[in-house]
């Protein structure tokens, strides 16, 4: 199904997550193609979310840093990077009409950041093209409903 | 810290986030595809996300659809972990 995110200068959608059934968050994500995990805080998730759990399950980890890093340090000790934990989710609705299953999204408890992006592993899974003279940004999970919406314009 | 202020009128996210600058906003809205929605809370500060989370999880387990826009810096050194790669 299609599904259109407008423009201001940044392209963003709503997403609902669960982890199991239930419905455990919803949050307005940043479409962030240069993004390679999607993300996000760790509390927006679930507030009873700890760290020291993630840790005794051994859960896996990311270092990801942003635009600064450390010359010749790795990422582990690069004060500019950010530790993110993967959660994984049973299902990713990504406004009304795209539902992902199993897919993951990665969170943090780094108090230094506080954005939802939606990043590439999930990107990957998608169809999306941009339209310039509308500034939009049109998302699909199958190719078919892009073509129809082009086929229409 | 966090203000509740459960406004009833329907604000766009652009113009939300342009009347608290430097702020995360808590907005109810009908469904995904909405992007206007009715201020529920306010958080100015880091310190207060927590509280903002909180209250996120209260409404949607009283089923009340909202989400979180904003972010806290939009400029100065700390901006350089905004997006990670």
């Amino acid at each position: 199904m299609l599904y259109t995110v407008s423009d201001d200068g940044i392209y963003t959608a709503n997403c609902e997550l669960y982890i199991l059934d239930k419905r455990n968050a919803a949050m307005h994500f940043i479409v962030d193609t240069g993004a390679s995990i999607t993300c996000c805080r760790a509390k927006e998730l679930g507030v009873n979310l700890s760290e020291d759990d993630f840790i005794a399950n051994k859960s896996n980890t990311r270092y990801i840093n942003g635009v600064l890093k450390e010359k010749k340090s790795k990422k582990d000790t690069d004060e500019y990077s950010i530790l993110f934990y993967e959660v994984k989710l049973q299902k990713l609705k990504i406004g009304t009409s795209i539902i992902l299953e199993n897919v993951s999204v990665w969170v943090t408890f780094d108090s230094r950041f506080y954005t939802c992006l939606l990043g590439q592993d999930i990107l990957d899974q998608l169809y999306y093209l941009h339209l310039r003279n509308t500034k939009e940004l049109l998302i699909s999970d199958n190719v078919a409903d892009l073509k129809q919406y082009i086929n229409s314009v | 810290m966090l203000k509740m202020l459960n406004q009833t009128d329907i604000k766009s996210f652009n113009s939300v986030k342009k009347e608290y600058p430097y702020s995360r906003i808590l907005i109810k809205i009908n469904t995904l595809d909405d992007y206007e929605g009715q201020i529920l809370a306010v958080s100015d500060s880091a310190e207060s996300d927590d509280d903002l989370c909180e209250k996120l999880h209260e409404f949607l387990d009283n089923d009340i659809l909202c989400i979180i826009v904003g972010s806290y810096v939009q400029g100065g050194s700390q901006n350089v972990i905004y997006s990670v790669r």
